[in-house]
């Protein structure tokens, strides 16, 4: 195309819309404070590096499990770390490898330092920074200091604190937190039976309506409404890998989605559910921080089949697009 | 677990170039990106509700590419994956406030099709081309790097010469004469390439 064919054509099509200055400048104020505010980059070498460990931990463990089923009385793994960020640490006996934990590891996250320990298909840990717990057993724990939350699908739990302080889970998602003689315990769904000092207690969720109670050493302090829903539970995000929505069925998106954002899932019927199963998304990874009621019924959106039915704000009800 | 590959090798770097805070990333990403989101949130608010809110739209978008940029693995380009966090802004947007998307105009309605009908089609046929055309031109010089778009802007639109547009680039007459050649190719083949693809269609 010559000079004079590129000028003809560019001025048939006119000028492309620009914003307005003082839009482009607010925007750019407000885009520029949330990019001041993104995680150091002290803290993204260390996911890089927690990164390295993982796939070194992961091409060790073909030949680690291989060498320990030989070896006669080898302890069995408890827990397996399925994401970590920032700085931690993995201490346990004998020759084990650093993703697969035996009975008597303790793990400690430095500042930034977060993980997600799977015990079991049904149970995981997501560990927030600046924490130290020790695994006991495939099925109890002793938080000594930080924050744990606890996911677990009908899978038993028992967590212990330093001020003995015994909170067992009855199949549920609640968080503990440790800070010497303090002890708060939150319960987002389900049930959490606790007792200390002989004196038994127990604390549910119903409809997202949680309870979040104090402790100072074995007294109970306060006992207040948390909602499922509520910004308390964000920190949970950070410690989860991005979800990868490349060939997802809806309905594995749904649930995992519905169980961030502390959501009930349902279904207007069950030929929505049955649906949803076999309808795959596309796209790239989602972060856990981006999920919202909004996010989900954006991605819906493109499927161009389902859609967010009006219902109790707790619950996330499926339907048909009509 | 394998890694997938990664394919817009520019975007990525300015994408890890951004998260380290390294001096001058976010300006650049801003430069780049900020007209072209802005006027694809335009264009796909046009006519509807949401086109008041063109600059909120905008803001949430850039900044959730920002939050989110370290998932960006670079097998879209950042500008489809950009317009990709756009497009879910305005439907939540829709939600929110609980209007229905718009619509696109389609032929195949009846009531359409019987105003189109009632006109004068060989003037209607004029004014969609023109829109084709425009809309060709405008996807074209999205698509192209942001100096090659400004560079053929200022040139061929504004009407400056060579030397002038040196001298707004801040760049010399020579390199500015390689960029001009560079663009117009560039430009040329882009053009050409959605006009055979509409073609085909």
């Amino acid at each position: 195309m010559n000079d004079a064919g590129m000028r003809k054509l560019l001025e048939s099509a006119g000028p492309r819309a620009q914003a307005p200055i003082e839009v482009e400048e607010r925007v750019y104020a407000a885009v520029h404070k949330a990019w001041l505010e993104l995680p150091s980059p002290a803290g993204r070498f260390n996911r890089k590096r927690a990164a390295a460990l993982g796939a070194l931990a992961l091409a060790l463990a073909f030949a680690g499990i291989f060498t320990w089923r030989l070896q006669t009385g080898a302890a069995p793994p408890v827990a397996e770390i399925a994401y970590a960020t920032g700085g931690f640490a993995v201490s346990q006996q004998g020759r084990g490898m650093p993703q697969f934990l035996t009975a008597g590891a303790t793990l400690h996250t430095y500042q930034e330092g977060r993980m997600l320990v799977r015990m079991g298909e049904q149970l995981s840990l997501r560990i927030d920074a600046g924490t130290r717990v020790e695994l006991q057993s495939a099925s109890r724990v002793t938080l000594r200091d930080g924050k744990l939350f606890v996911d677990s699908r009908n899978q038993r739990i028992e967590v212990r604190t330093p001020s003995g302080l015994r909170v067992e889970n009855l199949g549920t998602q609640f968080e503990i937190e440790v800070g010497g003689e303090q002890v708060r315990v939150a319960v987002r769904e389900g049930e959490l039976r606790m007792e200390a000092g002989g004196v038994v207690r127990s604390a549910a969720a119903q409809d997202g309506a949680g309870v979040i109670l104090a402790f100072e050493g074995l007294e109970l302090r306060s006992e207040e409404a948390l909602s499922s829903t509520d910004g308390h539970w964000e920190w949970i995000h950070l410690s989860q890998p991005p979800y990868a929505l490349e060939s997802s069925s809806v309905l594995d998106f749904l649930d995992w989605a519905a169980r961030e954002c502390g959501l009930e899932l349902a279904f207007g019927s069950e030929a929505v559910r049955q649906r949803a199963s076999v309808v795959t998304l596309h796209g790239p990874p989602i972060p856990a921080t981006l999920v919202s009621r909004d996010y989900i019924a954006s991605i819906l959106e493109t499927t161009a089949s389902f859609r967010i039915a009006p219902s109790e704000e707790h619950r996330l009800l499926i339907d048909f697009w009509r | 677990m394998s890694r997938l590959p990664v394919f817009n090798v520019a975007d990525k770097r300015l994408a890890e170039r951004i998260l380290r805070k390294k001096e001058g990333a976010f300006d650049e990403f801003y430069k780049a990106y900020f007209s072209r989101v802005y006027r694809f949130c335009l264009f796909r608010t046009r006519g509807g509700d949401a086109e008041n809110h063109v600059e909120d739209l905008v803001q949430d978008t850039m900044i959730k590419a920002l939050r989110g940029l370290s998932s960006y693995r670079g097998e879209a380009s950042l500008l489809s994956w950009l317009c990709q966090i756009c497009n879910r802004e305005i439907a939540s947007w829709h939600r929110r406030n609980g209007k229905v998307n718009r619509t696109l105009l389609s032929m195949d309605l009846p009531g359409v099709r019987a105003v189109l009908e009632s006109r004068d089609i060989a003037s209607y046929q004029d004014a969609m081309q023109a829109e084709l055309v425009r809309r060709l031109v405008h996807t074209s010089l999205e698509c192209l790097p942001h100096d090659y778009a400004s560079a053929l802007e200022l040139k061929y639109l504004a009407g400056y010469s060579v030397q002038e547009v040196a001298g707004k680039l801040g760049r010399t007459v020579l390199a500015t004469q390689s960029l001009l050649a560079r663009a117009r190719t560039a430009f040329s083949r882009c053009y050409s390439d959605l006009n055979a693809e509409i073609a085909h269609e």
